[in-house]
């Protein structure tokens, strides 16, 4: 159990989360290993779907990197996903999971700074609350 | 679609540099190689320089390998050359997967094991996701030079003159009697001498003559639809006669509205407009006296008080308070909370303003306004002067005040953006797909807007904006024929349930419901089977490839073709 390492799929926005991720690397931010970086398009491809699949696949959180509000390249991607995660919000409280292990970041380009720190986050915040029952 | 068995995988790995040389090594390579589907594994120092290109091209022509990964650095840096690389080897460009193992592994992971062992990891699911590909073909469309414009003010005249240029044919269409809009009342450029009205004549006649440009006034939009190199727009003439006029462009220059006496005292003879003070400085000066014929010696204008930030009041203050000083010799005011010079030449012309006299005062409070012998006093708390712990009131006894006008978007955005399907923010300004990258474009490809329509905006700015937009119909255009990938989503009629969601949820608007007699062929008229269902179905042309649509769909009936719901699936496992 000391050796708790929380796995995160991260789903990255290809006009602002993937490149946010790349910069991440540029700037030599460590980050866990166990972090698996998914892109799409935009984060109106995620469907509700994919999240729970993400948590049935043995991933203990699962973190959407969408553009700011007002700010997608499609328009409304990102409010759509954040629409859809409010429906897979209800469901995981009745399947009981924790809230915590999903959660959407809105970042721009150049935050690979913020981005880094959400997934650390995330990562410290998961090693707290435990693997996750699905497993 | 072949099996995922009989896939070959070409491999190459990028050793950027030298920057990946702790993760790959021998063993790596060996490990890679031993991967199933792989066939070859080559290495290569820098695979983006000349040679490393080359390796590339050659090994893929003369091997056998039908798909390729390559891993090294972000697919960002690798995307533009795959299109090329695409071409040279008769691959198709969507056949490549990159595994990121440089920005995603090595430069986050400081332990080398551990690096290798995620390098491993990423480039198996990768060499696994690359047998779920399928190749994405690409498709033209022919796209007449033709070219509606919607408005027929200054910004529509100019776009309308550079695309005939450009041998466009232009369909110009305005509500009013006659092309012309609201610049015509102005006078002056704020930054050049020329005379504005007899150059905007000019290029009136010139609109009005040129072959390349038909000019249909007094009509009201009806209708619209089609899509890139096909819009039909349905008009209402002058008699009430209907009518349906083709492009494969569209442009909309519906500009913006002013609403004048929303400050001060209303009604009053000594506040007036800033188009009232351009005609009667039109004039030569000759009407700027007052109703007794005695002429008028201060005018003070007022910024800030009606419209918050924009620099169209700044540049139209300091234009005209430099005419009524250098030509009339009036004395003339500047009341402002902050003067905007944010314009190509403004800084210029305000230090000429200054130079020759003309008052700047700075306000905080609004100043206030009553009426003394005739005039207009100004009381105006002054703020530069508050560094002295005091703080001045001075009055300005004006013989006219030059309040600025409201700027409010056009009430025909509303009925444009309904029949047109292009978004309507609550400002009420026609919105830009995106505002860093697609200034003048619509959400919709092959829909532009120009001047006022997106914000209220300077002459100056108005027409560099049609200019620019026209350059993008052009762009569109020249070519003859529409060239697109097919990376795009797909609806598969048989499972479509007409829900209308995918329409809805279009951030482009590329999705129809359509009716169908068999998959996929449009029913004609005078079809008379029995079996016909209504089904969405994706312009192809149109769409941008985001998603949206794919996972909106209740009956998972559309598929993106360059990221199948398989291929994230895949990614996702642990």
């Amino acid at each position: 159990m000391a050796s708790f390492s929380p796995r995160i799929v991260a789903f990255c926005c290809d006009k602002s989360g993937y490149v946010a991720a790349d910069m991440a690397g540029k700037l030599g931010i460590s980050l866990p290993e166990s972090l698996d970086i998914i892109r799409v398009p935009c984060a109106g491809r995620i469907d509700a779907l994919h999240m729970l699949q993400a948590l049935e696949n043995g991933a203990d959180g699962v973190l959407i990197f969408a553009c700011h509000e007002e700010n997608c390249q499609s328009l409304t991607g990102n409010l759509m996903v954040k629409a859809r995660m409010g429906y897979v919000y209800g469901i995981m409280e009745k399947i009981g999971l924790e809230r915590e292990r999903l959660e959407l970041c809105n970042v721009a380009t150049n935050n690979g700074a913020k981005f880094a720190e959400a997934v650390q986050k995330k990562f410290e915040d998961l090693k707290r609350l435990g693997p996750s029952p699905v497993k | 679609m072949r099996s995922a068995d009989d896939c070959r995988i070409a491999v190459f790995v990028d050793r950027c540099g030298g920057t990946l040389s702790h993760l790959i090594d021998e063993e790596m390579i060996q490990y890679v190689s031993r991967l199933p589907q792989v066939v070859s594994c080559d290495q290569d120092e820098n695979l983006s320089s000349p040679e490393g290109f080359e390796m590339l091209v050659s090994r893929l022509t003369k091997g056998k390998a039908d798909r390729a990964v390559i891993v090294g650095a972000s697919p960002k840096a690798y995307e533009e050359s795959f299109r090329h690389l695409g071409v040279a080897t008769g691959l198709n460009p969507y056949m490549f997967l990159v595994a990121n193992v440089r920005e995603q592994v090595a430069w986050i992971i400081q332990d080398d094991k551990r690096a290798r062992e995620k390098a491993k990891a990423i480039i198996a699911k990768k060499v696994k996701e690359a047998s779920l590909l399928s190749p994405i073909g690409r498709e033209k469309i022919g796209v007449p030079k033709e070219a509606l414009v919607i408005g027929g003010g200054i910004v529509g005249i100019r776009a309308a003159l550079a695309l005939a240029d450009a041998n466009i044919g232009v369909t110009l269409l305005t509500r009013a009697g006659d092309i012309g809009g609201k610049a015509i009342q102005l006078t002056h450029f704020y930054d050049r001498p020329d005379d504005v009205s007899s150059w905007f004549m000019k290029q009136i006649e010139r609109a009005k003559k040129h072959p390349k440009i038909d000019v249909k006034t007094s009509v009201e939009l009806k209708g619209f639809e089609g899509y890139l190199g096909d819009y039909r727009v349905t008009i209402r003439g002058p008699l009430g006669k209907r009518e349906v006029v083709k492009g494969s462009a569209v442009l909309l220059t519906s500009g913006y509205d002013v609403v004048s006496n929303t400050e001060g005292i209303f009604g009053h003879r000594c506040f007036i407009s800033p188009s009232q003070m351009e005609a009667m400085l039109g004039d030569g000066g000759k009407s700027l006296m007052d109703e007794k014929g005695k002429p008028i010696k201060t005018v003070t204008f007022v910024l800030d008080l009606v419209n918050e930030t924009i620099k169209i009041d700044s540049a139209n203050a300091v234009k005209n308070a430099l005419l009524l000083k250098k030509d009339h010799d009036r004395m003339v005011y500047v009341v402002c909370r902050d003067i905007k010079v944010s314009l190509d030449g403004m800084e210029r012309q305000y230090r000429k303003a200054r130079e020759m006299g003309v008052i700047f005062i700075k306000y905080d409070d609004p100043p206030r306004f009553s009426l003394v012998n005739g005039g207009v006093n100004v009381q105006v708390k002054e703020v530069s002067t508050r560094v002295m712990g005091q703080e001045y009131t001075v009055s300005i006894l004006s013989d006219l005040v030059v309040m600025s006008e409201k700027f409010v978007p056009s009430k025909d955005n509303e009925m444009l953006a309904t029949i047109l399907d292009v978004p309507l923010p609550q400002e009420g300004y026609l919105m830009d797909d995106n505002p860093q990258f697609t200034q003048v474009r619509a959400n919709r490809r092959g829909i532009f807007l120009a001047g006022g329509c997106r914000y209220p905006q300077t002459l100056d700015e108005a027409l560099v904006e049609a200019e620019a937009a026209a350059s993008g119909v052009t762009q569109l255009l020249s070519q003859g024929v529409y060239e697109y990938d097919l990376a795009v989503a797909e609806i598969d009629p048989a499972k479509c349930a007409a829900c209308l969601t995918c329409p809805r949820v279009c951030p482009h608007s590329a999705i129809v419901v359509e009716q169908y007699a068999e998959r996929n062929i449009y029913i004609t008229a005078g079809y008379e089977g029995d079996f016909t269902w209504r089904a969405a179905r994706v312009l192809p042309t149109q769409c941008y490839g985001c998603g949206i649509c794919v996972s909106s769909c209740p009956t998972k009936a559309i598929s993106l073709k360059h990221l199948t719901d398989a291929e994230i699936s895949l990614q996702m496992e642990g």
